[in-house]
């Protein structure tokens, strides 16, 4: 007992770092396993890197996607239409869509999804170490939020300038 | 074992020397219970197992070492910077795996004799420094990501286990040392790894600060249990840190108006004076010191958040600073009549 007594703060010491830890990864990744979204989207990805007011050539009106007239072209620049996706939230992928697939799709512009999620962009990653290791600029990536969960999605935001590049058309109404 | 006359002459040297205080012959003598059943090689072994320099002041000789180890280190790195792009691999690695690889060679051959035991400590400086540099290119080197979290965890972890096994083998406190270090880098580079800023985004801060917060308080306790151990030493450079740590991630995080945590900012004075009992108790001035520069820093915020519009600046300042002299004027009472050695 005097030898536990006496360990105690070597015990503490070691517990208090580990348990900061655990607290971090808990807070990350517990939501994860009981909150199960189930409300698949539709987005685009702009891939112009030089307008920045990053326009998508769609937009939902009516619970149906239709076309729009970008009025960012410079002069004598001719319109090039996102690609458009569906993102499967049980699986984690995106599918390419053609706008013909799109438009049979019954979508819910809201900000919010019928089950309570909202979609963001975000930077993660980036820095460098001591004098020569750089690891470029941080990446744009896709967060889905709401009920104790943040998830990153599996959305490769690479090819585009930025998170701005990315747009959600809309939640598929199952 | 010394005979009863001895121990008494023995004592009475230390005393005379100014080596042993009363109270810490008390509590000596108070703890010998728990002291002597340590085995031989053990972490709470009796202090003559180890010819240790920790603890005692540095010599002339003993700075121009350690300055002369960082100097190694900062040609290393400077040699590199400068010829990245014409460097090959096995000259980078030469340069920094071999020369740190060597050093800690070196460091373990001149560790053995007490004559040459300060040098061994410059020579594990420099391998201390050189060698995650090197563990890093070759990293870089393999394809992955030296900058990034995963990298810095293994080099980090690496070197957590080298300087860990060699204090097990040799039971020196330097090794300690070192193991607290990269064991505080693997600490960070861990929750690196966790992608906490999804989750708390404009808050990410506020977290980093709890995970500063959350070492410093693991250096205080362990500077607790290694004051009890012949491990001593390192009881200054932990409480010293530790307090440094606390106080200031304490301080951060209690923020600033309009955005402030009224909870940090009324529990930081408990802080403070925690900080000022525990110099008493513990008979350190880290927790005095850093206690006296961070009461001094929370008056001036206190100050300015909450009452510069109705007293006005001016005034507030004058009564910032009388709150300060008298800081500074508790601070050295207490290091005057409880801490002078």
């Amino acid at each position: 007992m005097r030898n536990l007594k006496r360990h105690a703060p070597l015990f503490l010491g070691l517990a208090i770092p580990l348990g900061m830890i655990a607290f971090v990864a808990a807070s990350i990744y517990l939501p994860g396993l009981f909150v199960h979204p189930h409300s698949d989207f539709v987005y685009t990805i702009g891939r112009d890197d030089y307008h920045y007011n990053y326009e998508s050539s769609y937009a939902v009106a009516n619970a149906r996607i239709r076309t729009v007239a970008p009025t960012n072209l410079i002069s004598g620049e001719t319109a090039t239409p996102d690609q458009i996706y569906i993102y499967h939230v049980a699986t984690d992928t995106s599918e390419k869509l053609t706008f013909d697939q799109a438009q049979a799709l019954d979508l819910n512009d809201d900000a919010t999804s019928p089950d309570g999620f909202r979609l963001d962009t975000t930077y993660s990653g980036g820095g460098s170490f001591l004098f020569f290791f750089d690891s470029g600029s941080s990446n744009p990536v896709v967060v889905m939020t709401g009920h104790g969960l943040h998830k990153k999605l599996n959305i490769d935001l690479s090819g585009s300038s930025g998170g701005d590049n990315f747009h959600r058309l809309g939640w598929v109404r199952s | 074992m010394p005979t009863r006359e001895e121990a008494f002459q023995y004592i009475a040297d230390l005393s005379k020397h100014k080596i042993l205080t009363r109270a810490e012959l008390l509590t000596a003598y108070d703890t010998a219970d728990t002291l002597v059943p340590a085995e031989p090689g053990s972490a709470a072994a009796p202090a003559s197992v180890e010819p240790s320099n920790l603890g005692k002041k540095l010599g002339i000789a003993e700075i121009m070492y350690y300055l002369g180890g960082a100097v190694v280190f900062l040609g290393v790195a400077i040699m590199l910077t400068q010829n990245w792009d014409t460097l090959g691999l096995f000259s980078k690695l030469l340069a920094t795996l071999g020369a740190g690889l060597a050093a800690y060679a070196l460091g373990l051959l001149l560790i053995r004799q007490e004559r040459t035991q300060s040098m061994s400590y410059a020579f594990f400086l420099i391998a201390a420094l050189v060698t995650p540099l090197g563990l890093s290119v070759l990293m870089d080197n393999t394809g992955a990501d030296a900058a990034s979290a995963q990298s810095q965890m293994m080099v980090a972890g690496a070197m957590l286990g080298m300087f860990l096994l060699t204090f097990v083998l040799l039971r020196r406190t330097i090794f300690l040392l070192f193991s607290v270090l990269f064991g505080t880098w693997f600490y960070f580079a861990l929750l690196g790894l966790l992608p906490s800023d999804l989750i708390f985004a404009d808050d990410s801060w506020r977290l980093k600060t709890s995970e500063v917060f959350a070492a410093a308080a693991g250096y205080l306790a362990l500077g607790t249990y290694f004051r009890q151990t012949s491990r001593a030493e390192m009881t200054n450079f932990l409480y010293g840190f530790g307090s440094l740590g606390a106080l200031g991630s304490a301080l951060a995080l209690g923020g600033w108006s309009p955005n402030q945590s009224v909870f940090w900012e009324l529990v930081y004075p408990g802080l403070i004076f925690g900080a000022l009992f525990a110099s008493v108790r513990v008979k350190n001035k880290s927790f005095l010191t850093w206690g006296t520069i961070f009461f001094m820093f929370y008056i001036l915020k206190i100050t300015s958040e909450y009452f510069t519009e109705g007293l006005g600046w001016p005034l507030a300042l004058v009564l910032a600073g009388l709150a300060m002299i008298g800081v500074g004027y508790v601070s050295l009472s207490v290091s005057r009549k409880y801490l002078k050695p």
